[in-house]
């Protein structure tokens, strides 16, 4: 009888472990964009817990929208992606709408708005915030710049000390937003405004100012404010643990700073796991949805701010973290206060697109800022007219 | 004075001259020649750079466009100008695009909109993109089924406004997306626009000239502007009706018209010329040397015969010519020499003749004077004693003088006549035995008063009638025997002939003084006596035997003396003569005799007194009625009233001489005998007389039986 229990135990174990096996010869392909988070370990943690492997796609984060695009064409998509929620709108990567049974309870209402993309739940909202905030060297200068435009004109720089990754238009739209709140109404855009022209024209201010050093892109400021070179540095809240761990107490966070009066104002959104190629709909659902429950998980939640320094979506976990007594902490929580939520329409990958060309072709001198405006409002609405067309066809 | 040039510089500077201007034109005539070569082979070459340019050209293009081909459906690329989303990738495209195409400088895209829809590098943003619009509208427009890939050439005005003639050239690439519809299996998106970058085209090309790619006016950004004067080739590569495109290829290479090759060549033939030019100065140089040296010699010889030392040279002279002149000189010093011996020699004649004359004359005088004066004192005596016994001696002594003068006086005038070479042999038979006897009856009574028998041995001549000049003949055995005669006081004189067929010997033959052997050689010279004391002794004009000489000289005999001093003298005359009849004798004495011209009418123009007297007297034994005129107008006008039957002219008269006397009556009357009276007696005289018309002549003094031969001759 004994025997026979223990012969059944091992039967069990040796089924248990086969099943494992069996789980474990069972892939996910993620892409990531390769500047921002580790992922990793919370991916080693998973496949260790559900044997499901998990190959990670690291793509720099400029190239990652076309090289999406690119595989989108060769129906060679990943089944995963963690991107920004508003790469959800790109219908070539055909997201998968999701169960909103997938969604975890403890989301806000602001965070679950950044999961839908045309009212359909494209994404599982998994860190919050991605807005930049102002860090600045506290060894260099006791107080962070308030009025941006007014320091501008205060001083003569001999060497660049704000460190502005100038041709990054998540940094452009502060701009932007500074003086109008919204760019698309009604699903449409709305490039060729004053503010826009407006928010050129600050821009090129801001350029020819000095005090930035618009060649110098994301890892070499990095690199210059970490040695101390720059004073200030604008940069997301995921480049906080970074830049924690080279400068210690030094590093101080404040808010973005007015430019002549007006607040620059980022965008914050969620970074979401999305399934391109309708995924959800494959054999991988199963182990796809092991992997949203894993990352949604209370425990992984909880962990975010500590191992990725990201915000968690989870509102207890984000509590948690309110409570602490981390003033850096509680200053990137509060800065999302003078943020608006980056919308996820499609057409707002369109939008990145058309401003970041409008602003070259502007600063290039091909343009005037009125050609410049109007360059960008007729780009995006040809390419929505053909997306359009191509969704009708 | 002008300074003289020396001959041997003067070739050496002429030749070289002409050398060097040989030379000259040589080169200048080479140089052309390979200049032409030189641009015909350039033309040439070019043509064919041309050409290989071209199909380079159009090669590479073509490859390109072979290669780009496919871009055209590239999906990035044509879904851009719909989908914005793109722009990385379609910016990545682009930029491996141009930078893996070295023809590619930069890469745009247009969609037909006013706004580029992307390029790469950046400043194809800024170019004009209205230009572009209009050409993708173009494609858009087509939507051609096949795949054409054109060729654009866009003015830079066009691009960007700027006020060149220049033009960039693009591919014009059509961007399409398959789709699937049997009537439109494209849908054209765009056109990506290649701007081609040349540089390597024209680096490549560099060796082969200065290129510029032409489109009308318009020129190819990165190639030279040419001008149509400055192009060399010009061909066509994209014709505006099959290509859609006009481009031209205008090549221009900047040469020299020398090439390295012509200047070696130019140079190799004026380093040649050079040294030839050295050669012929030092082959001239050593010319003139060889020259100059002999002629320094011939100098030298020629100062020497300047200086009348006419030596000869025997210098062996390098040239013939100079050795011919050399010999030349010698021939010349030998003839000067000779010349001057000849000179010399006859300078002694002419001293020895001058001082012979100067006796002759002295001798001349003498014997002139002698039997001048024998006449002289026979009229003187006459004049004072009439003793007729006297008178008759008298007179035959005065005439005897009176022949001696006159056989002196013919004497010269036969001297004369034979030194003029004017004296004629004449032949007619005669009678040797005759003519030595009449000699011997002109000396006989001479030598009767001497004692000397005068003896004529004729035995041994066996035919004495011969052909020969009686005149001459009996003149030389006259001078013979008269010396015999004025040089025997005793003894005898021989005269003896023989002969031998032609050959006749005649011997004078004395017992004189005889003749020392130093004179006898000199015997037979004129004016030559055996000795002066010769003449003071015996007298006579030394001319006697040279006359007798050269008269037997001119019958073609000779002559010769055996003398010996105190014994006797023979003379030896040899002469052939021909043998001849018997001649007819005429009536000689009848010839001589007084004529009878009674009632004939004598008409004398003369105009000395004396001689018309003397003339009167001699014609008045003829009882002719004689009417004399004293001068030559007198004498016409006689004639013309008297109508003479003979008329006798002395021929220097006053007013009218003789001759023209002659002349006027001959123009009158051709039949009337004219006899000329006249001292003029020589032999050139006596001829012209009677061209002129006279018929016979009567020499001064007259001698009375020469007057009535010539007038019975007439009459007869």
């Amino acid at each position: 009888m004994q025997g026979r229990l223990i012969c059944t135990i091992f039967l069990l174990l040796s089924l248990h472990s086969g099943a494992i096996q069996a789980k474990a010869n069972v892939s996910i392909d993620i892409a990531v964009g390769l500047e921002n988070f580790d992922f990793q370990p919370l991916f080693e943690e998973f496949s260790a817990q559900t044997g499901i492997k998990i190959n990670i796609l690291a793509f720099n984060n400029n190239q990652l929208k076309s090289e999406l695009l690119q595989y989108a064409d060769a129906m060679q998509l990943p089944d995963a992606l963690i991107i920004p929620s508003d790469y959800m709108g790109l219908s070539e990567l055909r997201f998968s709408a999701i169960p909103s049974s997938w969604l975890a309870d403890k989301l806000t209402l602001r965070v679950k708005n950044t999961s839908k993309v045309g009212g359909v739940i494209k994404g599982i909202p998994l860190m919050y915030g991605n807005h930049l905030v102002l860090y600045y060297n506290r060894s260099l200068v006791p107080e962070p710049i308030t009025d941006l435009q007014h320091y501008i004109q205060q001083g003569h720089f001999k060497a660049p000390e704000l460190g502005w990754n100038f041709y990054e238009m998540y940094w452009f739209i502060t701009f932007v937003n500074a003086l109008q709140e919204e760019v698309i109404l009604s699903d449409l855009p709305h490039l060729d405004t004053r503010a826009m022209r407006l928010a050129l024209s600050n821009y090129q201010l801001l350029l020819n100012s000095g005090i930035i050093d618009a060649d110098c892109a994301y890892q070499c400021l990095m690199n210059r404010f970490k040695s101390a070179q720059l004073r200030y540095f604008v940069n997301g809240i995921w480049a906080y643990q970074q830049l924690k761990d080279t400068l210690k107490d030094n590093l101080a966070i404040a808010s973005l700073p007015r430019w002549g009066g007006h607040q620059l104002i980022s965008f914050a959104s969620s970074h979401v796991l999305a399934f391109p190629a309708n995924a959800v709909e494959s054999e991988k659902k199963p182990h796809l949805k092991l992997l949203v429950e894993f990352m949604q998980s209370q425990r992984v939640q909880d962990r975010l701010w500590d191992e990725l320094k990201a915000l968690p979506t989870n509102s207890d976990s984000l509590d948690k973290l309110t409570k602490r007594k981390d003033i850096a902490l509680i200053q990137l929580i509060a800065s999302l206060n003078h943020t608006y939520p980056q919308p996820n329409e499609p057409i707002m990958a369109y939008i990145w697109e058309a401003i970041l060309k409008g602003l070259t072709r502007y600063l290039g001198g091909v343009y005037s800022v009125e050609d410049t405006t109007e360059y960008m409002q007729f780009i995006v609405t040809k390419s929505q007219k053909n997306e359009t067309k191509a969704q009708h066809r | 004075m002008k300074q003289k040039h020396s001959i041997v510089k003067e070739i050496k500077r002429k030749i070289t001259t002409l050398f060097s201007i040989f030379l000259l034109i040589l080169v200048a005539m080479v140089s052309f020649a390979l200049l032409e070569q030189q641009a015909a082979l350039i033309q040439e070459d070019l043509k064919r750079k041309g050409n290989s340019l071209i199909n380079d050209f159009k090669a590479q293009i073509n490859e390109l466009i072979y290669q780009l081909a496919p871009i055209s459906e590239d999906y990035i690329l044509s879904s851009l100008p719909n989908n914005l989303l793109y722009t990385q990738h379609a910016i990545k495209i682009l930029t491996q695009v141009v930078d893996n195409n070295a023809m590619i400088k930069s890469a745009f895209i247009n969609d037909g909109s006013i706004f580029t829809v992307e390029g790469y590098p950046f400043y194809t943003l800024k170019w004009n993109s209205k230009v572009f619009s209009a050409y993708t509208n173009q494609v858009l427009s087509e939507q051609m089924r096949t795949l054409k890939i054109k060729k654009r050439v866009v003015s830079m005005a066009d691009i960007n406004g700027s006020q060149t003639k220049e033009a960039k050239l693009f591919l014009e690439i059509p961007l399409r997306q398959k789709q699937s519809s049997l009537m439109r299996p494209y849908n054209h998106t765009g056109v990506l626009f290649l701007e081609l970058d040349l540089q390597s085209f024209f680096e490549a090309s560099e060796n082969s000239g200065i290129i510029s790619l032409k489109s009308g006016d318009l020129t190819l950004e990165g190639s030279a502007e040419l001008r149509h004067d400055q192009t060399d080739y010009q061909d066509i590569i994209y014709s505006a009706v099959e290509d859609k495109i006009k481009l031209d290829l205008l090549l221009h290479r900047q040469y020299t018209p020398f090439s390295n090759d012509i200047i070696r060549a130019i140079l190799l033939i004026i380093s040649f010329g050079l040294i030839l030019v050295a050669l012929l100065v030092w082959y001239l140089r050593k010319l003139s040397k060889r020259l100059i040296n002999p002629m320094l010699v011939l100098e030298r010889h020629c100062d020497r015969l300047k200086q009348g030392n006419y030596v000869t040279t025997t210098h062996d002279f390098e040239f013939k010519e100079l050795q011919t002149l050399q010999v030349t000189l010698n021939q010349l010093a030998k003839q000067i020499k000779l010349q001057i011996s000849s000179l010399e020699h006859e300078k002694i004649k002419a001293q020895s003749s001058e001082r012979a004359k100067a006796f002759f004359l002295a001798n001349m005088s003498h014997e002139l004077r002698t039997p001048l004066n024998g006449i002289y004192g026979v009229f003187q005596l006459m004049k004072h004693h009439s003793d007729a016994i006297n008178t008759n001696e008298l007179i035959t002594q005065g005439m005897t003088s009176t022949k001696t003068l006159l056989s002196l006086l013919n004497d010269l005038l036969d001297f004369s006549k034979i030194e003029a070479g004017e004296l004629k042999v004449e032949t007619v038979a005669v009678n040797l035995i005759r003519i030595a006897t009449e000699v011997k009856h002109e000396f006989i009574h001479t030598a009767d008063n001497l004692k000397v028998p005068l003896i004529v041995n004729c035995e041994k001549l066996t035919s004495p009638y011969r052909l020969a000049d009686p005149l001459r003949l009996k003149q030389i055995l006259r001078n013979l025997v008269s010396n015999a005669v004025k040089f025997t006081s005793s003894g005898e004189i021989r005269i003896v002939m023989k002969d031998a067929g032609k050959l006749v010997s005649i011997q004078v033959i004395d017992t004189g003084a005889g003749i020392n052997k130093a004179t006898v050689d000199s015997l037979f010279k004129r004016f030559q006596q055996a000795d002066p004391s010769t003449t003071r002794k015996y007298g006579g004009t030394g001319l006697g035997l040279a006359i007798v000489k050269q008269l037997t000289e001119l019958m073609g005999g000779t002559i010769c003396v055996q003398s010996e001093e105190g014994v006797g003298s023979e003379f030896k005359l040899e002469l052939n003569l021909s043998i001849c009849a018997t001649p007819l004798l005429h009536a000689h004495q009848d010839i001589h005799a007084v004529p009878q011209l009674k009632d004939k009418n004598l008409l004398l123009a003369e105009d000395n007194p004396l001689n018309q007297k003397i003339f009167s007297a001699m014609i008045k034994p003829t009882q002719a009625q004689l009417v004399i005129a004293k001068d030559g107008e007198e004498a016409i006008e006689l004639y013309k009233k008297r109508k003479p039957d003979i008329f006798f002219i002395d021929i220097q008269m006053p007013k009218k001489d003789g001759l023209e006397v002659c002349a006027e009556v001959r123009l009158d009357n051709k039949q009337i005998p004219l006899i000329a009276v006249t001292a003029n007696v020589m032999s050139g005289e006596l001829d012209s007389y009677q061209k002129l018309g006279f018929d016979a002549c009567v020499a001064k003094p007259i001698d009375m039986k020469k007057l009535y031969e010539v007038i019975n001759t007439l009459i007869q």
